[in-house]
């Protein structure tokens, strides 16, 4: 891959925070009721930092995502809370702003490809669509600068890819086609949910790479959701894993894939089949995500927590934090109080491994 | 306390459970009412505004076309006596709520209520009937393909290329001979061809599923996947078809009973009432064109809202 | 592309043929047949009838007729050589035989003795005008209302116009037509009751003395005309904008919930940009096709609509036609609209080909 001008160079002041999203809150007002899709999230992403969103279907990270960009039907939906970028609130940028915001300072990709472009226009005019709404060029340079992000994700003989039309690519071409365009106006953040789940295993390996390569070089920062730990492990830096709409565990990759606190975190590291695991009965996490019209009292997870008790049914714990703020989880376990009963959870192998 | 410690020093998951089964991961309890497909449509429909009000419409008039005749009779032969005659017809009084027709001044509002019961049995029956017949040739057409199919849909693509109405014009001209029950078998053999198209177009997307292959694999003769498989699926949009389907007929066959091709004024229906109204309106006869017309529209109205909440409460693709 | 219209072209023939065959046996194999005008006439001869059935080629069997009528057999021939012209070339050919409606030849009226083509040929464009001018502002009115009605779900005026939409849907066209004579001609005098043209004062449609009256005056010329269109367009308008408006929409909401709609915005594209470019282009594939499904009812629509509004058209001759027993004219008049009808659905296909590029040549 070439060094480009469709794809900038690291840029400076890595390190400082790019996006600090602060008690996000996202519910829908339905027939039955009104779900909390996302109730309460916080997180903060640094320039040039990678943050793994991980969690089951259902448990809101889309959503989170969705409303970062404010790409949120609002009649349905309701939006609280503060998503500061760029040192300002997006939540209450007006519409043309956001617009700007939308493709020009944070660009989003997601998990069709096969769905998510225009099937009637070419994937040549489709990019330059973004780069003519975030950046004065004439036509020659958008062209140009739509090849050259082409060719910096891989796709071979970019010049006549542009006249083609999406049907005429397979499914990881076109999610390169994706990435290009997002990348094609060098935003700050980069959010990618599940880019790979609808691929491939072979080309899932080929487009991470690809995001990750891009994104070291740029200096991108990048949002990656997934259900996938095993992506997580091989693409971020930090993970923050999310259940039923919160936050239930933060921390690197490292540390959280390592040494998981939570006991939700636990099971689904559990649960991976592995060569290790071989001749015993797969483990599962008992139980299913809760009605989201009939949410328990206390933990959310606390049905199906092998460590509960009367003080996970009771009321819902905060983040707590262990050893250092960014390193957390939301689990009665670590409150210094009931030391007592944490100190079992660490002695004892996890009770969601099996052994016959 | 004690026993929760010991759960965590246990190590299979069927020995924690059988200490302490309230603990590791009781299914929350969760509440799915199982409804089947139709009750879950039935509640859409229920909720769907405009649904309720045409079913609202549509059943007064039904309750209208069984009863009203009963309690409105229409007299054939009913001429006024010689020093009442108006020529133009007297307006909408009391006495004659509809006012009267001009020429031979019948009473309107005994045409339309008796109108509205043979409009109606008309606009069903042949419906019913043009719904089976295309049916099951679309479906036949649809399920074996090949041949069969290609020469089945290009008699239809055929017929469908004549307005349809040209030809219902003068086959009820030339055959109908005024009978009510000719006209409308007419109607039922030119209406099946769309549904015809439609189960069709159902019937070849619905084959290629899976669970059709299953049933062949298993040896269900096609016959019985057609009728016990394929059909409840494709029933949907045939309901939402010939529904809409009634009020075509009703309108079609007001519009040649108005020229004159169609019933007879023997059998009063909404549209033979209304022939020769045209003539009468120059001398400010308005109330006889108006009043049968205004039947008509509510009948219509009622089938498409009923229609139109039809397809949203049996939609596929539709949550909850 | 060439490929794929020729090769559209021709699959559309046997369509046309198989239509042309059931024009015939539906008409002559009614019974009465032509001959039924006379049935109640008793003061009509055996001789005369017999000279009747001569005149008009009813002694032979009906597929010899039917072939006759097509232009595809030689009156004049006999036995196998039915099939040969009278120059040698096969009948079929343009230039192999002058008779039949292959040839332009569609007979004479029953009633009138004018050649069937003269009368279609002079009634179609009066048709085409009235249902020409109905078409392009229902389809207007359709599109506007069903992308409003899409982008604005369920708000006020997407209520305000489905409901419109179903009244107007659910009235017969015919009664609308007289429920608008009632109100604007008898009752208020604002419009005229019928007619194309004022027969006072103007002379007849495309005559050469109407063309002459045109280029005196010109502005006068133009509103009777409207004058005249203004009721009966306004009929076949408010009957029709509803199907489409309602599938408009219902294609509109469909494009609008798909991923790329999504990506769009994503992209920052504004939104009136989402609904017109990415939304409404995949949107106008399905419509293009329904609209050339449409088209036989635009024609139906024209019956009733000439039939109260006394227009000159189609749709009248057909009727009168009908009424008269007058074979020639309705066989023409089925064939021309069969003719139109497969036409316009060919023109859709292609359109839809050029418009998807999905949709391969092969």
């Amino acid at each position: 891959m070439t060094d480009s001008a469709a794809i900038p160079a690291r840029r400076e002041g890595v390190g400082d925070i790019l996006l600090d999203v602060r008690d996000l809150r996202t519910c829908f007002h339905v027939m039955d009721g009104t779900v909390r899709a996302v109730d309460g999230v916080s997180f903060t992403i640094r320039r040039g930092g990678r943050l793994g969103l991980v969690g089951e279907s259902g448990c809101g990270k889309s959503v989170t995502a969705l409303s970062i960009m404010r790409l949120i039907e609002m009649p349905p939906g309701e939006m609280a809370g503060e998503v500061r970028f760029g040192g300002r609130d997006l939540l209450t940028l007006d519409s043309n702003a956001m617009h700007e915001v939308r493709g020009g300072e944070i660009a989003m990709i997601f998990q069709e490809p096969m769905t998510s472009l225009n099937p009637v226009l070419t994937v040549g005019s489709q990019i330059m669509e973004a780069v003519f709404l975030h950046q004065e060029v004439d036509r020659g340079q958008a062209r140009e600068i739509a090849r050259q992000a082409l060719a910096d994700v891989g796709v071979p003989d970019p010049q006549r890819r542009l006249d083609q039309y999406p049907h005429e690519l397979s499914g990881g071409m076109r999610q390169r086609v994706m990435i290009a365009m997002a990348l094609s106006c060098k935003p700050d953040l980069l959010i990618a949910d599940e880019p790979t789940t609808a691929l491939d295993v072979t080309i899932q390996r080929q487009i991470l790479e690809l995001i990750k390569s891009i994104q070291e070089r740029t200096g991108t920062a990048l949002l990656l959701i997934t259900h996938d730990l095993g992506v997580v492990a091989e693409t971020v830096d930090e993970v923050a894993i999310m259940y039923a709409g919160r936050i239930v565990e933060t921390g690197t990759v490292d540390e959280v894939l390592l040494e998981p606190r939570h006991p939700y975190t636990r099971g689904l590291l559990a649960s991976i089949p592995s060569q290790g695991k071989r001749g015993y009965r797969l483990s599962v996490i008992k139980g299913v995500v809760p009605n989201p019209f009939r949410m328990p009292e206390g933990c959310k997870f606390e049905p199906r927590c092998p460590y509960q008790w009367e003080q996970c049914v009771a009321s819902e714990p905060d983040l707590i934090a262990l050893g250092r703020p960014d390193r957390t989880a939301r689990c009665w376990l670590r409150d210094p109080r009931f030391f007592a009963r944490r100190a079992a959870y660490d002695a004892a192998p996890s009770p969601f491994e099996a052994h016959e | 306390m004690a026993d929760t410690v010991k759960a965590h020093q246990l190590a299979t998951p069927a020995e924690i459970e059988e200490l302490n089964p309230e603990i590791v991961g009781a299914d929350y309890d969760v509440q799915l009412e199982s409804l089947s497909q139709w009750q879950l449509a039935w509640r859409r429909f229920k909720r769907h505004r405009m649904a309720v009000i045409g079913s609202t419409l549509f059943l007064t008039m039904v309750a209208i076309a069984i009863f009203g005749p009963i309690l409105v009779p229409y007299d054939f032969y009913k001429a006024p006596p010689p020093d009442e005659i108006v020529y133009a017809g007297r307006p909408p009084s009391i006495a004659r709520p509809f006012g009267e027709t001009g020429g031979l001044q019948r009473d309107v509002f005994a045409l339309v209520i008796n109108g509205v019961r043979w409009s109606m049995l008309i606009g069903v029956l042949a419906t019913v009937i043009s719904s089976v017949i295309g049916t099951i040739v679309g479906g036949v057409a649809g399920y074996f393909g090949g041949f069969l199919d290609t020469v089945l849909m290009r008699i239809v693509d055929a017929l469908l290329a004549l307005p349809l109405l040209f030809v219902i014009l003068v086959f009820t001209k030339f055959l109908g001979a005024g009978n009510w029950f000719t006209v409308m078998i007419i109607f039922a053999l030119f209406g099946w061809l769309g549904i015809a198209r439609l189960v069709r177009s159902v019937m070849l997307s619905l084959r290629e599923e899976d669970y059709v292959d299953a049933a062949r694999a298993a040896g269900v003769s096609s016959a019985r996947i057609i009728f016990r498989h394929l059909l409840p699926n494709s029933l949907s949009p045939i309901i939402v078809a010939a529904t809409l389907g009634v009020a075509g007929v009703i309108i079609g066959e007001a519009f040649v009973s108005f020229l004159g091709f169609g019933v007879d004024i023997q059998t009063p229906t909404l549209g033979n009432t209304l022939n020769g109204a045209l003539t009468f309106i120059s001398v400010g006869n308005w109330w006889w064109a108006f009043f049968p017309g205004m039947a008509i529209v509510i009948i219509v109205l009622g089938i498409n809202f009923m229609g139109d909440g039809l397809r949203d409460a049996l939609d596929p693709r539709a949550r909850i | 592309m060439i490929q794929f219209i020729v090769r559209r072209l021709i699959g559309a023939i046997p369509t046309l043929f198989i239509t042309s065959i059931l024009i015939y046996a539906i008409l002559l194999a009614a019974p009465g047949g032509p001959e039924a005008r006379f049935a109640q006439n008793p003061r009509v001869t055996e001789q005369a009838r017999e000279a009747f059935r001569k005149r008009w080629g009813l002694d032979q069997p009906v597929p010899i007729q039917y072939c006759r009528w097509l232009g595809v057999c030689n009156p004049n021939g006999e036995g196998l050589g039915v099939f040969i012209g009278d120059n040698g070339w096969p009948n079929f050919l343009p230039w192999g035989g002058d008779n039949g409606i292959l040839h332009g030849d569609f007979g004479y009226s029953i009633n009138s003795g004018r050649p069937v083509a003269d009368i279609v040929g002079e009634r179609v464009p009066r048709t085409l005008i009235l249902a020409g001018t109905a078409l392009v502002l229902w389809l207007l009115l359709a599109f506007l209302t069903g992308v409003i009605g899409a982008v604005r779900r369920y708000g006020k005026i997407d209520t305000a116009i489905t409901v419109f939409n179903y009244v107007g849907f659910s009235f017969p066209t015919f009664w609308l037509g007289l429920m608008l004579i009632v109100v604007f001609a008898a009752q208020l005098h604002l419009l005229p009751a019928g007619g194309m043209w004022d027969t006072r004062n103007v002379p007849v449609f495309a005559s050469d003395e109407y063309w002459a009256y045109v280029g005196q005056e010109p502005i006068a010329a133009l509103v009777d005309l409207i004058r005249h269109l203004i009721l009966p367009v306004t009929t076949l308008v408010v009957v029709s904008v509803a199907a489409d408006s309602r599938f408009i929409r219902a294609a509109m909401i469909d494009s609008l919930s798909q991923d790329y709609v999504r990506t769009a915005r994503a992209k920052g594209v504004p939104e009136r940009r989402v609904i017109t470019r990415h939304a409404l282009r995949n949107a106008l594939l399905p419509v293009v096709t329904n609209i050339g499904l449409e088209l036989p009812f635009l024609f139906t629509g024209a019956i009733a609509t000439e039939t109260i509004f006394s227009w000159p058209g189609m749709g009248n001759a057909f009727i009168v036609a009908t009424a008269n027993f007058d074979y020639p004219i309705l066989m023409g008049i089925l064939v021309i609209t069969a003719v139109i009808v497969v036409g316009a659905n060919l023109l859709a296909d292609i359109v839809y080909a050029i418009v998807d590029p999905r949709i391969s040549y092969g």
